[in-house]
């Protein structure tokens, strides 16, 4: 696999939400709009590509038996560096974020990444996936999060973008609130896993 | 044998490699944190003072104020002119909600802002956003709402606060964290109305006993106050009309 393949994967053809179907807990919880999202892929993908290092580079240190637990608490360190740099750092979406920023550590990605790559390849490859499942991550969640937002706030980032739209033709916009409610992250979910589904269909018949 | 022995070891290894690291990054953010979370709270504190604030007020954060570790006090010639106080409730629709109370040295309500919550986006979240909700909190038919002239429930309950469309349960711990915090106040009024400067500190309501013996020139610096009584009852409700 080329280093640009080793990269890429994680955007489409292994992108962790869409594809892989990993990390359902921050998806689901945390896209209730835009910025909640990348604000969270981001975190991940930090955690994500420090990780990958960590156990990239110990990987013939550790024992087979205790890998787990070791993988375990290199993760665990790094979200709670991320947590404190973030309260420190970005206090207003910490807040946002709040409760979901310790819950990176069971983020099946992270473990998923760090048991089948990163404990199998050199350092330079491991960052290279670390990087690219981290910004298939982030753009999964950017775009759930906007398509909630959009249906369920009527704005994107923030911006009234349906809201304004509906109201300028002269109809009187009315949110979709179940949309930004847990049920709508399992409905929007749903229809873009089958859009995807739908597009990739031709690679994946297997 | 050999075999668990490295096993132990390696896992301490990275143990302490860990907590060494986690130490560090405590240590390094601790002192941001604290920052972090005291600008926020300055900043709801300005925000909730707004109608006492004018030229030569200025506010100052007072440590050890009537059992709370720290509140926000509008000062003005040496006088508490308002307070604001963290208020918090842990009655929330998911965990708790804090907020910032701004009380006027009368008693009057003269600010709210929800500082942090969880509450659902698009029901209970709207405790930040309405408007409208957010007036009645402050405004009864215009008049600023205290203690003594409002029943401070939620409809519901049988009290006079309107809940929000769909969301009771988060306006419901609002209002009880602000009947908490009125209440805290006029347990604490004497606090407020203390004894810095006899004469421009004036009692809103009848003069407390301790006042007077404060004052002891009767009738002139009651006239005095009296003349000041007037100033702080209108100017929340011509500045609150701004929000």
């Amino acid at each position: 696999m080329s280093n640009w393949q080793i990269f890429s994967k994680g955007i489409l053809r292994e992108n962790p939400v869409f594809i892989l179907v990993l990390g359902m807990c921050p998806t689901l919880a945390v896209t209730t709009s835009a910025i909640n999202g990348v604000g969270m892929g981001l975190a991940t993908m930090f955690v994500l590509v420090n990780s990958n290092i960590m156990i990239s580079l110990l990987r013939n240190v550790i024992p087979a038996k205790v890998r787990i637990p070791a993988f375990i608490i290199v993760i665990a360190s790094f979200v709670t560096i991320v947590d404190l740099s973030m309260n420190a750092y970005v206090h207003s979406l910490h807040n946002a974020l709040g409760l979901f920023i310790p819950l990176i550590v069971v983020n099946c990605i992270i473990m998923g990444r760090a048991e089948a790559f990163a404990s199998r390849n050199s350092i330079f490859h491991s960052i290279l996936d670390g990087l690219g499942m981290g910004l298939g991550f982030t753009l999964s969640l950017f775009v759930l999060g906007s398509v909630r937002e959009l249906l369920g706030n009527g704005t994107i980032l923030g911006v009234p973008l349906l809201s304004s739209a509906v109201n300028a033709v002269g109809g009187n916009f009315a949110p979709i609130i179940v949309m930004i409610l847990p049920p709508g992250a399992f409905l929007a979910l749903g229809i873009l896993l089958a859009m995807m589904n739908a597009a990739t269909r031709k690679e994946s018949t297997t | 044998m050999k075999d668990l022995v490295r096993m132990a070891v390696v896992l301490t290894v990275i143990c302490m490699v860990s907590a060494t690291a986690l130490s560090q990054v405590y240590r390094v953010t601790k002192e941001p944190i604290a920052q972090a979370r005291e600008a926020e709270a300055k900043l709801a504190a300005e925000t909730v003072l707004g109608p006492v604030m004018g030229s030569g007020v200025t506010i100052e954060k007072r440590e050890n104020f009537g059992g709370k570790d720290a509140v926000y006090a509008a000062m003005s010639e040496g006088a508490i002119k308002g307070l604001a106080v963290a208020v918090s409730s842990d009655k929330g629709y998911s965990g708790q909600i804090k907020g910032m109370l701004g009380i006027a040295e009368n008693g009057n309500v003269i600010g709210y802002q929800v500082v942090l919550h969880s509450e659902t986006p698009g029901l209970g979240a709207n405790i930040t956003s309405n408007k409208k909700w957010l007036r009645q909190l402050i405004f009864k038919n215009d008049k600023p709402r205290s203690l003594d002239n409002t029943d401070w429930r939620v409809k519901k309950d049988g009290g006079e606060i309107d809940a929000l469309t769909g969301a009771t349960i988060s306006p419901r711990a609002v209002v009880g964290s602000i009947k908490e915090g009125l209440d805290w106040f006029k347990a604490n009024s004497a606090l407020v109305k203390g004894p810095k400067k006899p004469i421009a500190l004036a009692p809103v309501q009848p003069p407390a006993p301790i006042d007077e013996a404060q004052a002891p020139t009767t009738s002139k610096t009651k006239v005095e106050q009296k003349s000041l009584n007037s100033d702080p009852s209108t100017a929340p409700v011509a500045a609150g009309a701004t929000e």
